[in-house]
């Protein structure tokens, strides 16, 4: 951890001797229901390097699957698929033995300090029960260290008696850091470490967080929605969506130029009065959609304002674009319904869908098309009055859907040790700072 | 203030400690005797229990067929959950490095049953050489040595202050205590038991403030509330008090009756007592038994005992005498024993299970939760009274239903047909628990999935186990009544409130009304005690469960509903 003015200096950490490598990582949740369901792919084929010493950010909008993928790698979820390395060996194999030894080395800082800690036990049996499960030498020298813990994160030795009930979030934090730290570990996974604490306790917590990493050499993995904290705290970043990683790279550069379509948005999304940050007029429409049914393709496809679009329909103004996506998306979450629901529907039962002509007149009223385009439109208005929800879906798909929407994006290396999940990064496409710049209306500078 | 241990704190202070101990031996030397006897019981019922298992246990593997495979499949479980015992509680790392050898998932199960097999085939091997007998010898020893203690004479003893007696024509008492009445030394025996109960109650609570005020390390514990809480409960008070009571009546029956158990219920053809005959006009001797027939409550004046009065035997009866002239207290306060000893056993052994399986499916979820499901489900499907009676007639001729007059197997049948209503009511808490971030924690630092049970879940399943625990005490006692009322579960003569109350029924509108009223009142009075103090209990542990009351009544009256 450093500050944000040697944050870029990527010399810092060992890159060819990572201590964390996770490849093709996959943690999926199978579905509550008995028969039927999909299984919810929480992440799905991460792959990156956490390198010695480093702090490591995943930021991303809550169930994004980041917090998965912090206990994916501390193997406290299945894993399905992929390796977590660490230090050389692959902790996915491990036995019930080995597992737990390497628990040593392999600690996590929970979010809410207020449900992470045992609230039955004292501070000093909470911080003392690691250096017990793993038979730390004596009992009065695993006293000793929990004194010397307790000292460390800032609380004092009488509150080695105290009951978490008495304490404060920041303290019970603290509690909760020592309980990490008792076993000397290596790497350490903070879960939205300050996200639950007041605002004034927060530095406090990241400072002591900071000082704690260089005084013991610690790697830290990041969990964060708070772009801020990372940005202040973090060596590298990963950008996630909907269980993908879509950028990695170092922190500042990230932060001034954003290369995924996915992380400007983000970006531009939270009201930061800085010139640096890129975008700030690129809105996020709608709702991240059901980590049941991702969308086929890029995984952001449904939301992306960079899009690529079949060359005819390059002309098209951003905003006639818009209306267009937005039209295709009522459009599948109509086919996408259950037969069960749309049978509700017909007796009058279920949430009435507005009728469909009423909104494509209120999308298209005020734009105008080109003919191909307007005729289009206007069948699959038709064909979905007529009750053929399915048939629109697959007109619309035929004419606007493009490799967005049915391949997924590689991770693409974009220079200085940073890569990118989209298709624009791809020779035959445009960057999508290029695209921005063109498309005009967006222009960020 | 650093750590220091309990021994050491109390080294640097011993005075409080001191005397509280002091305090201990005295009341302990007081009762030795009969703490002695109590424990030469204990020890003589777990040997017999124990050696009528064996035999059982022998017997159903001699035999063979499916008896015998049912057997060998009981006992394998039994010595795997002890072998998981040993592993929690010694973390011992041979075998595990052993069975960590073999790729399976549930290496937990193998621990259990690779030590559990170690220790069957060390106690087989010490039955075969007959190593057990050096064992035998080293009991027989100890239950000598107790049992010339339990000879010791105690200040709440019978023989301390005798009540049974006979009053010559003027008017003078024989036999009894400095020739009081026998009304007057029996109240007088029971005024000094329950003071000496007292005197405990009052020297632990005098215990527990001095290891507040000078010991403990800790200025404040999540019990201090619960304390705290029950100290203004007035309707908890009540029902401890009632329980109290109950329990004092249970633990000290032999001296609380009017007459030695053995005289006046088992065997009152073998004893016999002395009494003034006035148509003789000299002190004869007469068969228990034969005065029993003549001080019979049949309803009617002239063959009526009613409570607080003498018999023409001179024997005083607090609460009269029964259909057949046996001492109604004397039955009553052996029945309370019984009551409690099966209430504990099958509270004991359902909660048990409930709590272990409850922590099974919370910890463990899916195919063991969904199993544990279906069984519950299943027992709690089939009506119980119907399980009950066929289980107590089909198991009644075993070795099993010899023990303690039917008592035990009542117990163990009510505990196999009463826990799944327990751990219905502790599944969804233990759900909610494993759901914790602490639990998770403690999984990140390696914690064993047994560790994580007992540090991490049980203490917050404890409350609950507490709570629920007394409310089905109450409904196991009204359950064993009803049982004996109908004529099942425990057999004649041991002493059952239930069978008090069938033997009256018939003169309830009568002279002889208490037969009937006053065991019912007891249980009744008992089982609303027992309930009191399981509300004070919710109260106290868990302030904001209302939700939970509905949960409670369910279970209480299901748990009753026999
Ligand atoms: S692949 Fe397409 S949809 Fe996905 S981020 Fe890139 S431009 Fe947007």
């Amino acid at each position: 951890m450093s500050d944000s003015t040697t944050a870029d200096d990527a010399g810092r950490t060992d890159a060819s001797n990572p201590l964390v490598t996770v490849d093709g990582l996959r943690t999926y949740y199978e579905s509550e229901q008995l028969v039927g369901g999909k299984p919810v792919k929480a992440v799905d084929g991460v792959s990156f390097e956490i390198g010695r010493g480093e702090t490591f950010g995943i930021v991303g909008e809550s169930g994004c699957g980041k917090t998965t993928l912090g206990r994916s790698i501390l193997q406290l979820e299945d894993v399905d698929e992929g390796r977590v390395s660490f230090d050389g060996t692959d902790v996915t194999t491990l036995g019930r033995r080995g597992l737990k030894e390497w628990r040593r080395d392999a600690q996590m800082v929970y979010q809410n300090p207020m449900s992470s800690i045992n609230e039955r036990m004292t501070v000093g049996e909470i911080v003392r029960e690691p250096l017990e499960v793993h038979n730390w030498e004596t009992a009065a020298s695993r006293r000793e260290r929990v004194q010397e813990l307790l000292d460390r994160v800032g609380l004092r030795p009488e509150h080695y008696h105290r009951y978490p009930h008495q304490f404060s979030g920041g303290q019970r934090q603290r509690v909760g850091i020592a309980r990490a730290l008792a076993l000397e570990p290596e790497f350490i996974v903070l879960d939205e470490p300050v996200s639950a604490l007041d605002v004034s306790v927060q530095a406090k917590i990241l400072n002591l967080l900071s000082d704690l990493q260089e005084e013991f050499g610690l790697t830290y993995m990041l969990i964060a929605h708070d772009l801020s904290v990372v940005r202040h705290i973090c060596d590298r970043v990963g950008v996630m969506y909907l269980g993908k990683l879509m950028e990695v790279g170092p922190t500042e550069r990230l932060f001034t130029s954003p290369q995924n379509p996915y992380t400007r948005s983000l970006l531009s999304a939270i009201p930061q009065p800085d010139p640096d940050v890129g975008a700030d007029r690129i809105t996020l429409r709608g709702t991240p959609p059901n980590p049941r049914d991702p969308p086929a393709g890029c995984v952001f496809s449904t939301r992306c304002p960079f899009a690529i679009r079949q060359p005819e329909h390059e002309e098209l103004g951003d905003e006639q674009w818009a209306a267009i996506a937005q039209f295709r998306r009522m459009i599948r979450e109509r086919a996408s319904s259950t037969t069960l629901e749309r049978a509700k529907q017909r007796l009058g039962m279920g949430t009435q869908f507005t009728p469909i002509r009423e909104v494509a007149e209120d999308l298209f009223g005020s734009l105008t098309y080109p003919e191909a385009v307007e005729e289009t439109l206007t069948r699959a208005t038709e064909l979905v009055a007529d009750g053929d929800v399915t048939e629109a879906r697959d007109l619309l798909d035929d004419e606007f859907s493009t490799v967005c929407e049915h391949e997924s994006p590689q991770q693409h290396e974009v220079g200085n040790g940073r890569s990118s999940r989209c298709h624009r990064h791809r020779e035959e496409y445009r960057e999508p700072g290029d695209y921005l710049r063109d498309a005009g209306d967006y222009l960020p500078e | 203030m650093e750590y220091t241990p309990l021994t050491e704190r109390v080294r640097a202070t011993p005075w409080p400690a001191v005397v509280w101990l002091l305090g201990v031996c005295l009341l302990v030397a007081i009762e030795l005797g009969r703490i002695a006897s109590g424990l030469h019981n204990i020890g003589g019922a777990v040997v017999t229990a124990a050696g009528a298992g064996y035999g059982g246990l022998a017997d159903g593997l001699a035999s063979g067929g499916t008896g015998g495979v049912l057997t060998a499949v009981g006992l394998l479980a039994g010595l795997w959950l002890v072998g998981l015992g040993v592993v929690t509680a010694t973390r011992a790392t041979v075998v595990l490095r052993v069975t960590d050898r073999i790729p399976l998932r549930s290496q937990r199960l193998l621990d259990g049953l690779a030590f559990g097999l170690c220790l069957g085939v060390v106690v087989g091997l010490a039955v075969v050489t007959g190593a057990v007998g050096v064992v035998h010898a080293l009991g027989d020893l100890l239950q000598s040595g107790v049992a010339r203690l339990a000879e010791l004479p105690t200040l709440t003893a019978r023989e301390t202050i005798p009540n049974q007696g006979y009053q010559t024509p003027d008017g003078t008492w024989h036999g009894t205590f400095f020739g009081l009445s026998p009304a007057l030394a029996w109240g007088l025996r029971v005024l000094l038991i329950h003071l000496y109960v007292a005197a405990w109650l009052g020297w632990l609570w005098s215990g527990y403030q001095r290891y507040r005020r000078h010991y403990r390390q800790a200025d404040w514990t999540p019990r201090d509330d619960v304390v705290s809480r029950l100290r203004y409960h007035r309707w908890g008070q009540f029902g401890l008090l009632i329980v109290v009571l109950f329990l004092t009546m249970a633990a000290f029956a032999p001296s609380l009756g009017t007459a030695p158990a053995n005289q006046n219920i088992y065997a009152p053809f073998s004893n016999s007592i002395t009494y003034y005959d006035a148509s003789l006009g000299e002190v004869t001797e007469t068969l228990v038994g034969n005065a029993n027939l003549e001080t019979r409550s049949q309803g009617y004046p002239g063959e009526n005992v009613s409570p607080m009065t003498y018999d023409r035997f001179d024997r005083f009866h607090p609460f009269g005498t029964l259909t057949n002239g046996k001492d109604l207290f004397t039955f009553l306060v052996h029945g309370a024993r019984v009551s409690l000893l099966i209430g504990l056993l099958s509270v004991g052994a359902s909660a048990l299970l409930a709590t272990v399986f409850a922590l099974i499916s919370a910890y463990y979820r899916g195919v063991a939760d969904l199993i544990l499901v279906v069984t519950g489900d299943t027992i709690m499907g089939v009506p119980r009274l119907l399980l009950l009676i066929l289980l107590t007639v089909l198991l009644g001729d075993t070795w099993l239903g010899g023990l303690y007059n039917g008592g035990v197997l009542l117990a163990l049948v009510l505990a196999a047909t009463g826990w799944p209503f327990l751990w219905r009511a502790f599944r969804g808490p233990t759900l909610q628990i494993a759901e914790e971030d602490w639990v998770d924690a403690a999984r990140s630092y390696g914690q064993s999935a047994t560790g994580i049970m007992r540090l991490h879940m049980l203490p917050y399943l404890l409350g609950y186990l507490l709570i629920y625990s007394s409310l089905v005490l109450g409904g196991v006692i009204l359950a064993v009544a009803g049982l004996s009322f109908l004529g099942l579960g425990i057999t004649s003569p041991t002493p059952e409130w239930g069978r008090a109350v069938d033997l009256g029924r018939k003169f309830v509108a009568t002279e002889s009304w208490h037969i009937s009223l006053i065991p019912g009142a007891m249980v009744t009075l008992v089982v609303m005690g027992f309930n009191a103090v399981g509300d004070a209990l919710r109260d106290a542990v868990d302030p904001q469960s209302d939700s939970s009351v509905a949960d409670a009544s369910e279970t209480e009256s299901r748990g009753g509903g026999v």
